[in-house]
């Protein structure tokens, strides 16, 4: 049985960074071009671990890392401080059995646990998995940015979902 | 490959090669004779039995620093705690890697359970005690004259992080290695 297991540095960044890095070439679940340095682990892992952003992964018996959730700043000011824009990726190898829907469960659980109160996915207009997976878990779409980006010579449309949390209890301008 | 991952036993031969100048020219390290490669890898293996060792990477993917923990002290009511240890390849250092290396340290110690971590300085060394206050480490006190290297006494200074505060601590669990 897949395990929920919090990501560390130390023991995930080598699996986190392969799988998002098949994303960025492959797919346009990540509107980004070139693949990222192994260098740009520690940053991403210093602004969680700043932040109090969860980085969740689900492993297999033998440890290896079937895919990842986390969330980061939706946008800067503080105002948004309850708002969070989360992901969600699954090794390739491993896709279509469940593991992304696990892994965004258990990411509005944390999301909750942390007192946000809105999440966010931005999630390719093409990529109708996600979408369904989002729908079945609650998530309502917001709207569509059109031409968003262009990757693999034509523009793409960029679908905002959200789902609002009962949390947090009694908000504050923080 | 990434920056900072767990150690393998076949890092000795890095691990050694950082470490043998610290102890063969400096009193950072309290050890007199430079350990073997077959000695690291033998500490290696023993110390991820149960806590962790974790490396830091160059942008050619060799090793150019490390970290570790290991029981404070071995009486039952200590645990909870641990000493902590990190080193820099010489041209490595400078560079916040030590304390990349210590937040991934303390990102593997907290859930394991622990809840102290110390860390002895061979005084004076302004740039170890700041890089360990950057981490959150605060100053302890002195052990004055508490070891003889290179025809001299030297004194130790001990600084502590908190790892977590717990009212029950828990039992512990062991790192694993994976």
């Amino acid at each position: 049985m897949p395990q929920l297991v919090d990501c560390t540095e130390a023991r995930h960044a080598g699996a986190i960074l392969d799988i998002l890095n098949d994303a960025i070439v492959t797919s346009t679940a990540v509107y980004d071009y070139q693949p990222r340095p192994p260098a740009s682990m520690g940053p991403w892992f210093a602004t969680k671990r700043a932040n109090g952003f969860p980085v969740l992964g689900l492993e297999d018996d033998a440890g290896t890392l079937l895919g990842f959730a986390s969330y980061g700043s939706f946008r800067a000011w503080p105002a948004y401080h309850h708002t969070v824009e989360h992901s969600i990726y699954v090794q390739r190898d491993h896709r279509g059995r469940g593991h992304a829907r696990q892994l965004l469960t258990a990411l509005v659980d944390a999301a909750q646990a942390h007192n946000r109160h809105v999440m966010i996915g931005g999630v390719d207009a093409d990529n109708a998995a996600s979408l369904a997976l989002h729908r079945s878990l609650g998530f309502e779409t917001c709207g569509t940015i059109r031409h968003a980006g262009y990757k693999f010579g034509r523009w793409l449309d960029l679908v905002f979902v959200q789902r609002i949390l009962p949390t947090p209890a009694h908000p504050a301008e923080i | 490959m990434a920056p900072i991952r767990i150690a393998h036993p076949d890092d000795a031969a890095a691990v050694q090669a950082i470490y043998a100048p610290i102890v063969e020219q400096t009193v950072i390290s309290f050890e007199l004779d430079p350990p073997s490669v077959a000695e690291m890898r033998r500490r290696i293996t023993y110390t991820l039995e149960t806590l962790p060792w974790l490396v830091h990477l160059d942008a050619a993917g060799a090793v150019n620093g490390y970290v570790y923990a290991s029981r404070h002290r071995e009486r039952a009511a200590y645990q909870w705690s641990v000493d902590v240890s990190a080193y820099v390849r010489a041209d490595a250092r400078g560079q916040g890697v030590a304390g990349r290396l210590y937040r991934a340290l303390f990102d593997e110690l907290v859930p394991l359970g622990y809840c102290q971590a110390f860390a002895g300085i061979t005084l004076p060394n302004g740039p170890s005690v700041a890089l360990h206050e950057s981490v959150g480490f605060r100053p302890l006190g002195v052990f004055r004259k508490a070891g003889h290297k290179r025809g001299a006494w030297h004194d130790v200074g001990w600084w502590q992080r908190e790892l977590q505060d717990v009212v029950t601590p828990q039992a512990l669990r062991t790192f694993g290695g994976r």
